[in-house]
Parts: C-alpha cells; sequence; structure tokens
C-alpha cells in the first residue's frame, strides 16, 4: 500500500474510526450492563429468573432449536441445487434466496398474518381443524424461520460454486454411494460455511423483533420471546429489568461475534488449502 | 478386459460434442485419444466411465468385453477415471485419498483395514510418492498431485483407466518425465488404458494407438508410426506436427505448385491442390548450384536444439521452415540473406475440400 498521505491524516482518521466505534457500538454496549446492573446483582437476576423472563427464554430457546436444523437443511438443498448444478432460472433463484434480506420483516409478519390470519386466505380452513397458526408458536416459527432462511445458504453456494463437483463425481467413479459421497466429500469441504451460517442465522432468529412482533400477540409467557419480553417491560417502564433482558441479549451478539471471528479464521485456513 | 465403442454421440442443445465414434481398446492396450481443444474428448471419456449419458441410438454401445455396459450405474463400472485437473479429495490425506475406493465398499466386499493400509502403500510406493501419506493435496506439487489421482484410480483394481489430459497442467519437462514413467508403468500393470491429450508429442510416445478427433468425430485410428507417416487426410497431417503448406492447382494429372510438379491423386483438371510437407522432408540447395526447386531466401536460423531450423523466405506469404542437421547447415555454409532453392525429399498431397 502506499504511504504518501501525511501522517496526521492518517492519524486523525485512525482516531475518528475509533471514536465512532466507541460512540456508536461500545457505549450503548456498556450503558445496557451499566443500566441492567444499576439496582445491583440481586435486582438484576430477580429480573432474568422471574417466571415470565424464564418462559421468553425459553421460547426463544424453542424457537431456535426448531428453526436452526430446518435452516440448515434447507440451506444445504438450495446450496446444493444452485452451486453443483446449471438450469434454466438458476439466476432467479439465487436472487430470490435474498428475498427475505430485502423485505422489511413487518412485511414478511404481515405476510403470514394475511396468509393463516383468522381472514387470511387459509384462516377458514385452519380454523375448522382448530389449528393456530397466528398468535401462536408454528407462527413465531414460520415468521423466524422466514427472516432467517438465506443465512446458511448464502454462505455455502459461492463455496460449493468455487469448488465445482468434480470431487463428487470422482467419489461416484471410486464406486462410492450418494450418501457416502455427501458425508465423506461434499460435507467436509462446506462444513466449516455451514456452521458460519448456522451461527449468523441463529443469532438473527433469537434476536428477531418485528416480524416475530406481528405474528405472536405478545401473550405473556405464552407466545412472547426475549427481544418481546423486552419491549414489553420497556413499556411498562421496568427500565432496569428490561435492561437486564436485554443484556442476554447482548451476550449473545457478543458469543456470536466470538465465535464468528473463530470461524473465519477456519475457513481462510481452509481456503489456503491447509488442515480444517 | 477390452474396451469397444460403437456409435456414441452426445449433442449439447444444437451442438453435436461427439459425433457417431467408434472406438476400440484391446486388452492391455494403452491408446491415445488425440484432438485440438473443444473436440469432444472428455465428453467421450466422461460418457464411457458413465459420468454423461449418450444420446439415444438404436446401434449404440459400450461393451467391456462382451458386457454391455452402456445402462450401468457410474459406481459398477469399474472404471478408474483421472480427471482433467486431479479432483482430489481436498480435505483427506494422501493416503485417506487412495483409500477412498476401497473404504466405501459394501462391508462385504471391504477388505479388512491392515489390506487396505497394504493396498495404500505399495500403491504410493508405486507413484513414487512413499512418505507423503500424511499431507493434505494442497501441500503438494502439480505432478505429485497428479501421481495421487494416478493411485486413487488404482487402487481399486479398475477395469479401464481413463485419464484425462493427466499432464495438462504440468510444465514441459515434469510432463516429459511423467510420461516416460506412465509408460512404464503401463507396462508393468497392464490395465487397458484410454489416455486424453491434445499434445501430439505426447500420444506418439506414449501410446500404443493413436485415435485422432476434429469436430467430435474420429478422423484416424492407427498406431503411432501409421498416423504419422501414412496420415488419412490434410487435418491429421496438420495436426501431428509442423507442416510447410502450398497452394497449388491440378494440370495434366499432375499437381502444380510454381516450379514445384508432383504426381496427382486422381482428380479433375484445374481442381485446387495443396501440398503438405514437413520441415525434415525439404532440402536446401545453394542457388548458385542451379537445381530446380523453389527459390527463396533464409529468413532466420535457429540453431538451439538437436536439428537446426531455417526458415525461409519464398513467394508465398508464409515462411518456409525446414529442419537441417547442424552438419548439413556447416556444410552448405548457410548464412541469413542466402538465395536458395528448396527440393522435395516427401510430401503429401490432398485434393479434397479440406482446407486449413
Ligand atoms: N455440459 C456441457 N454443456 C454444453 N456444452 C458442452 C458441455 N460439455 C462440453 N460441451 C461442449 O462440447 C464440446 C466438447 O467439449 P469437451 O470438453 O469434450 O472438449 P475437449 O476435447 O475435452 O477439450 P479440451 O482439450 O479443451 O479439454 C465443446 O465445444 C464444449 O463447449
Ligand atoms: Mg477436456
Amino acid at each position: 500500500m502506499r504511504r504518501d498521505e501525511p501522517a496526521w491524516v492518517r492519524w486523525a482518521l485512525i482516531l475518528f474510526a475509533w471514536v465512532f466505534c466507541g460512540l456508536f457500538l461500545v457505549l450503548p454496549l456498556a450503558a445496557v450492563f451499566g443500566e441492567a446492573l444499576r439496582d445491583g446483582w440481586q435486582a438484576y437476576l430477580a429480573s432474568v429468573t422471574e417466571p415470565d423472563a424464564l418462559a421468553a427464554l425459553r421460547l426463544t430457546a424453542l424457537t431456535a432449536a426448531v428453526v436452526l436444523p430446518l435452516n440448515l437443511a434447507f440451506g444445504l438443498a438450495a446450496a446444493w441445487c444452485l452451486g453443483k448444478f446449471r438450469f434454466r432460472g438458476r439466476a432467479l433463484l439465487t436472487t430470490l434466496i435474498d428475498l427475505p434480506f430485502a423485505v422489511s420483516p413487518i412485511t414478511a409478519g404481515l405476510i403470514f398474518v394475511l396468509l393463516f390470519g383468522l381472514h387470511g386466505w387459509l384462516g377458514p380452513w385452519l380454523a375448522e381443524r382448530e389449528w393456530r397458526v397466528i398468535f401462536a408458536l408454528p407462527g413465531i416459527w414460520l415468521a423466524s424461520l422466514f427472516v432467517t432462511c438465506p443465512f446458511v445458504a448464502r454462505e455455502v453456494i459461492p463455496l460449493m460454486q468455487e469448488q465445482g463437483c468434480d470431487e463428487e463425481l470422482a467419489a461416484l467413479t471410486l464406486g462410492a454411494n450418494g450418501w457416502q459421497t455427501f458425508w465423506r466429500v461434499t460435507w467436509p469441504n462446506v462444513r466449516w460455511a455451514v456452521l458460519y451460517g448456522a451461527i449468523l442465522s441463529n443469532a438473527r432468529c433469537m434476536g428477531e423483533f418485528g416480524a416475530v412482533s406481528v405474528v405472536s400477540g405478545h401473550i405473556r409467557g405464552l407466545t412472547n420471546t426475549l427481544p418481546l419480553h423486552v419491549e414489553i417491560l420497556y413499556n411498562e417502564y421496568q427500565f432496569s429489568a428490561a435492561f437486564a433482558v436485554a443484556s442476554l441479549l447482548s451476550l449473545l451478539a457478543l458469543l456470536t461475534l466470538l465465535l464468528k471471528k473463530l470461524l473465519e479464521w477456519r475457513l481462510t485456513r481452509q481456503r489456503q488449502g491447509e488442515p480444517a | 478386459m477390452s474396451l469397444a465403442v460403437s456409435h456414441l454421440s452426445k449433442t449439447f442443445g444444437p451442438h453435436r460434442a461427439v459425433d457417431d465414434v467408434s472406438l476400440r481398446v484391446g486388452d492391455g492396450e494403452l491408446v491415445a485419444l488425440l484432438g485440438p481443444s473443444g473436440c469432444g474428448k472428455t465428453t467421450l471419456l466422461r460418457m464411457i466411465a458413465g459420468l454423461e449419458e449418450p444420446d439415444p441410438h438404436p446401434a449404440a454401445s459400450l461393451r467391456f468385453d462382451d458386457r454391455e455396459v452402456a445402462g450401468e450405474a457410474v459406481g459398477r463400472r469399474e472404471v478408474g477415471f483421472v480427471f482433467q485437473h486431479y479432483a482430489l479429495f481436498r480435505q483427506l490425506t494422501v493416503f485417506e485419498n487412495v483409500a477412498f475406493g476401497l473404504r466405501v465398499k459394501p462391508w462385504r466386499e471391504r477388505p479388512p483395514r491392515a489390506e487396505i493400509r497394504e493396498r495404500v502403500l505399495e500403491l504410493l510406493r508405486l507413484v513414487q510418492l512413499e512418505g507423503f501419506e500424511q499431507r493434505l493435496p494442497g501441500q503438494l506439487s502439480g505432478g505429485q498431485r497428479q501421481r495421487v489421482a494416478l493411485a486413487r484410480a488404482l487402487a481399486v483394481r479398475p477395469r479401464v483407466l481413463l485419464l484425462d489430459e493427466p499432464f495438462g497442467a504440468l510444465d514441459a519437462k515434469v510432463r516429459a518425465d511423467l510420461r516416460r514413467w506412465l509408460r512404464r508403468l503401463h507396462d508393468e500393470l497392464h490395465v487397458t488404458s484410454l489416455f486424453v491429450t491434445h499434445d501430439q508429442e505426447e500420444a506418439l510416445e506414449v501410446a500404443d494407438r493413436v485415435v485422432v478427433m476434429q469436430r467430435g468425430r474420429v478422423e484416424q485410428d492407427g498406431s503411432p508410426d501409421e498416423v504419422f507417416h501414412h496420415p488419412a487426410n490434410a487435418f491429421v497431417t496438420d495436426f501431428l506436427g509442423q507442416v510447410n503448406l502450398f497452394h497449388g492447382r491440378v494440370q495434366d494429372g499432375q499437381a502444380v505448385f510454381g516450379p514445384l510438379a508432383v504426381d496427382s491423386p486422381p482428380a479433375a483438371e484445374g481442381q485446387a491442390a495443396r501440398l503438405l510437407v514437413r520441415p525434415h522432408e525439404l532440402e536446401i540447395h545453394p542457388a548458385r548450384v542451379g537445381r530446380p526447386g523453389l527459390a527463396a531466401t533464409v529468413a532466420r536460423l535457429q540453431l538451439a536444439g538437436p536439428l537446426a531450423k531455417v526458415e525461409l523466405r519464398g513467394d508465398g506469404p508464409d515462411e518456409i521452415v525446414v529442419s537441417l542437421s547442424h552438419e548439413q547447415v556447416a556444410t552448405l555454409g548457410l548464412r541469413v540473406g542466402d538465395a536458395v532453392t528448396v527440393g522435395l525429399k516427401g510430401h503429401r498431397v490432398y485434393v479434397d475440400d479440406y482446407s486449413i
């Protein structure tokens, strides 16, 4: 890199970057923990172990547990078909996978209400069978699935495209069946990328507010996820409780960042052909 | 195990990549499939391996000995395939790459661990890669990867070995070494092999038989000697080494190319004819001797290499290339700018409508 700008410009830019990060990223994060602990550890523990908070935590964990495997399956299948095959409409499909990122989460939630709500297209049919989707868990799962499904596919597609299918063909000529080919050849080649996508998708799933808020109905102890619970507490002026629960989400974010960094390091090593 | 391909074609959209190809590889034979880039070599090889479905045709067949394999799945055909770009399993060590074919066998046919280990080590010895067992493909050179790919294909004792430009991605020196090594290996193992190349030198040096392809069709099938000295047509002549091309016409049963006249194959009077002459089939005399022949001047002398190459400028637009021994150049005392006459020692005349 050429270093011909004066030193003071460089230092000013670096200083600016640090100040910006500090003001807009680190300070708010510190504030969250500060506020959460304002009334002391006792109050903090009480806020996060109170029954409604625990229920929200459980629901968030359950949602992640339901959505993540589906995401993995969808992501791998989509990446497999888009990364390894050439067919008409492939480019369109690749674009469509990104649709959930382009659509506002509120809109996504409304789509599900329109589809499955009491007055929606499938509403009467569902009502007849007493199946509830909106204002119930399936709605939350669907909305979470919708907003998180691109993550795994997006990580894996470029990798599979880059690697082509020669290795799979070689495995076939050596007598491997489809299952063996997948587990022995394809999977080891993409596993770190899959994990990377899964972590991002998990973070988004646990933190999702907009889409879930529309379909959940905010029933305390039943359909409240952690982010929704934070909002309720905040609206009820229970600030330190709200921040206490929010700090859980922040911890999740920090953990995600850490894992993401580790995986990025792994992935670069794999790209360079070292043991992964 | 012999391999017989009859009337195989493959069409991609409007494009015929392989057009009614038939060929045979005898038991234990090493046959080269030679042709320019894009002529359908890889496609043909992939059809034999079962990685590509041939166009349906009533006469199409693919036989290993007397068994029809056209309907069989890839894994059942027991072919070894060495890919143009190696296609090693990048996450597996060299050892595991070679062991792969043995490890994925159904448990009833799978050899015990110790036997697998022994076989892999034996193969690595064969391809001269002892001590590399624990390396990953990313930590090998191109030539080493190529040999791992070969060992991996050989591990399952294939009945037919298919090699797609095995040395395509390597530099000239390594290529030359490896192809000689491949020939020795083949003499040791005698596995029926078909190998693709677009390098005529490689094909002529290594193979028992050479099949020359162009635009999806077989142009000639014969021993290296035959295809080099008796090429079936102008394409094969041109493809199998450097040639000088002269344009002329048929007159009184002779093909006439300026001052040179040679016997013509039967053709109508006045038809266009082409004369193809390899550099070693031309002779040079100083102009003052007054021999009949093409008048030319020496444009360039290339004295590096086992033979000297003399580039001459005549009436035509292209340079005429003549190869001579260094002694001949010395005897003639050739210098750039000398006037000479060029005579024929050998040649081929074509009056078909093929054009180069
Ligand atoms: N999957 C495909 N779809 C469409 N066309 C194809 C496909 N595979 C090959 N072709 C075309 O078929 C022709 C023959 O291709 P092939 O790969 O067999 O050539 P090749 O002789 O192996 O060339 P090279 O020496 O460059 O490897 C080419 O014109 C190529 O563009
Ligand atoms: Mg090819």
